[in-house]
């Protein structure tokens, strides 16, 4: 492994990665900052500038900008009130009230030293334990594979938002999308609606970019022009070392935000939104003065962004060693490693390690270098997020989302399909349908489709066929794990019931 | 929108998408149907089950459990379809006026139709003038120094 390590550091410090570093963590920052744009539509809004770099640029590049968005979030958070991304919805509880206090500098740097060091968690526990995950890979079969899919929909079902049938027949959604061209056993030509260009499938990041920007840019055009309080700050001398010394001094909420961060990552389609707020109630929790928390409390900025940045890490784990994307911005980098004939899975691990190591030391980087582009530059970054009107920002989305949509495979449908897509996304995200189960099942489908009809193949020695579903004992732990992520939303309600009962029941004895 | 109501359409609509796709069904080996019939299959249950806990009083979530957007001002979707009926207008043009006069138009459109009660004369130049600094600066990115194709439209071929 460490000669690989050596390998990515290499290929890393050149001239251009290093800009494209820079310029992709600056990037995702802007991003980031503006209120009402997600991380998911910051890398899938930029992805189109990665199609012709080679695989390590564009990689490189799309790491950086998801961590430099994840960390731009923070600086809306802080000084207006109103979080850049969902990621950032907990540091508005501290953040805000600390810079209406005057300690605005103060805030941001705190969010800068959490978020690089959440961040740097993430991603040496994506380095150290994505290489044994692989191996264990290896052990699967056609079976297993199929069963790690059931997982991870099953998963992602139980964690959409408090809707558990919504989230399932979401992800439903999803495979069937996924089924759209030739079968990928039997060469089937399968719901095309008779139209050759249908053939190939719906392309991937098309639909990624339809079901993540065409939703928010119609979001903003309904909540028109936000008016929102700017609370400016200063620089003052000696804040930037006393807050650090101060950040550092907490290593228990690090540590425990970083573990919270990078856990939440790795469950697939749970991402910072989640982490920064079950961070932020732990910390509340682990708190001496837990009264303190709402206030404009360090502590409390340190969590969500130490815990949100670690997610970038943390979500990459199952994507590099699965294919399974750990957070929803997974999903566009799963998309853009098949475009670049990367398939995850082991083989990242030995045939294309340069590439893996590279792509996994610069989002280690990029967290890196948020820190001098944060401290430094924020307060421009700030200013120039508060001058883009709406007015300006809806139709710059919408001619990126056409270049991104076109320029994959030359191909006006693909146009058409974004667009689609987004309405149908706008539309049933109003109906309760959360985007990330339908991209998980988009994702995995091909995956459980493949496994399903391998397995049924070569069950053919066994009574039934399917029996080959269940020969294996990985495939057991898998359908253990699978039942329990399941049934553990009914098993929350059903806990929830009888606390409920049992406190009516106190209170009337 | 009660939350009854929308498990009610979202269902519907999701029963309709099934029912599109199960006419479909014309394979040709015996393996094309083994994924996607289950899929549909166990989808149609999962959605049957929403429908009847919708007319229960065991809904599946209580009112206010899931994320729900927004309510939305008549005004606002009115704006909203008409963003999307420049959009879609957009993307139809597309092939045939290229992306540097679709780009220009459609951004100086959308940018100009949103701007709330400041629709004039001088806006409408605004928006033209930065519809035209953003598209050409994404031709300049993409089509030069990315060297990503951008459609040239029919008509200037």
């Amino acid at each position: 492994m460490f000669e690989h390590i050596l390998l990515g550091l290499h290929n890393l410090f050149t001239f251009q990665n290093l800009l494209l570093v820079i310029a992709g963590t600056v990037a995702g920052m802007i991003v980031g900052a503006l209120p009402g744009l997600t991380a998911t539509m910051a890398v899938a809004l930029l992805v189109p500038f990665t199609y012709t770099m080679s695989a390590i640029g564009g990689l490189v590049t799309l790491g950086a900008i998801y961590m430099g968005c994840i960390y731009g979030g923070a600086f809306s958070a802080i000084l207006i009130n109103t979080p850049g991304t969902p990621s950032s919805i907990g540091t508005t509880f501290d953040g805000y009230p600390m810079a209406r206090q005057g300690r605005g500098e103060e805030a941001i740097i705190a969010a800068t030293v959490g978020s690089c060091i959440g961040g740097l968690f993430g991603v040496v526990c994506l380095i150290f334990l994505s290489p044994p995950l692989a191996d264990i890979a290896l052990k699967f079969g056609p079976a297993e594979y199929f069963w790690v899919g059931v997982f991870g929909i099953t998963i992602i079902s139980s964690l959409s938002a408090g809707a558990f049938l919504k989230g399932i027949t979401g992800a439903a959604f999803g495979i069937l999308i996924s089924t759209i061209g030739i079968a990928p056993i039997g060469g089937d030509v399968r719901f095309t609606f008779g139209m050759p260009a249908m053939q190939g499938g719906v392309e991937l990041i098309v639909i990624l970019i339809g079901l993540f920007c065409i939703p928010e840019l119609l979001n903003l055009v309904t909540q028109g022009e936000s008016q929102s309080e700017r609370v400016e700050y200063k620089r003052a001398r000696g804040v930037l070392g006393k807050t650090t010394r101060h950040v550092l001094s907490m290593p228990g909420n690090l540590i425990r935000s970083s573990i919270i961060g990078t856990v939440v990552g790795i469950l697939p389609g749970a991402g910072g939104n989640i982490a920064n707020l079950v961070s932020y109630n732990e910390a509340k929790r682990a708190s001496k003065t837990p009264e303190k928390f709402g206030t404009g409390i360090i502590d409390g900025v340190v969590a969500t962004e130490t815990a949100n940045n670690a997610v970038v890490g943390g979500g990459m784990i199952p994507l590099v060693t699965l294919g399974i994307p750990g957070a929803p911005p997974d999903a566009i980098i799963y998309g853009v490693l098949m475009l670049q004939g990367l398939r995850p899975g082991p083989e990242l691990f030995s045939e294309r390690a340069d590439i893996t190591y590279t792509f996994m030391l610069a989002v280690g980087l990029s967290a890196i270098v948020m820190v001098p582009v944060g401290i430094y530059g924020g307060r421009l970054l700030s200013r120039f997020v508060a001058t883009l009107s709406t007015r300006y920002l809806v139709p710059g989305i919408a001619i990126l989302t056409m270049v991104g949509s076109y320029a994959i495979r030359n191909n006006f449908l693909d146009v058409i399909l974004m667009l689609v897509f987004g309405v149908i996304g706008f539309g049933i995200r109003r109906l309760g349908f959360t985007a990330p189960p339908i991209v998980l099942g988009l994702i995995l489908g091909p995956l459980m489709e493949t496994g399903l009809v391998q397995a049924y193949l070569s069950g053919k020695a066994y009574a039934s066929p399917w029996f080959a579903l269940f020969v294996n004992p990985i495939s057991w732990v898998l359908i253990a794990m699978s039942l329990f992520s399941f049934l553990w939303p009914y098993f929350g309600a059903f806990r929830g019931r009888l606390k409920v009962n049992g406190g009516s029941q106190t209170s009337t004895q | 929108m009660g939350a009854t109501f929308r498990d009610r359409l979202g269902s519907l609509i999701m029963l309709a998408f099934i029912v599109v796709l199960w006419v479909q069904r014309d394979y040709t080996t015996p393996f094309g149907g083994i994924f996607p019939d289950r899929i549909m299959i166990i989808m149609a249950a999962f959605i049957v089950m929403t429908l009847i806990l919708s007319f229960t009083p065991y809904r599946v979530m209580k009112e206010g459990d899931e994320k729900q957007e927004p309510e939305t001002e008549g005004k606002r979707w009115l704006e909203m379809t008409v963003v999307i009926a420049i959009m879609l207008l957009w993307v139809l043009l597309l092939r045939y006026a290229g992306f540097a006069l679709t780009g220009v138009v459609g951004f100086g459109s959308i940018a100009w139709y949103i701007s709330g009660e400041r629709k004039n004369w001088r806006m409408i130049v605004k928006a033209v003038a930065l519809g035209l600094v953003i598209t050409y600066l994404i031709v300049f990115i993409f089509g030069y120094l990315l060297q990503v194709p951008l459609p040239q439209g029919e008509i200037f071929d």
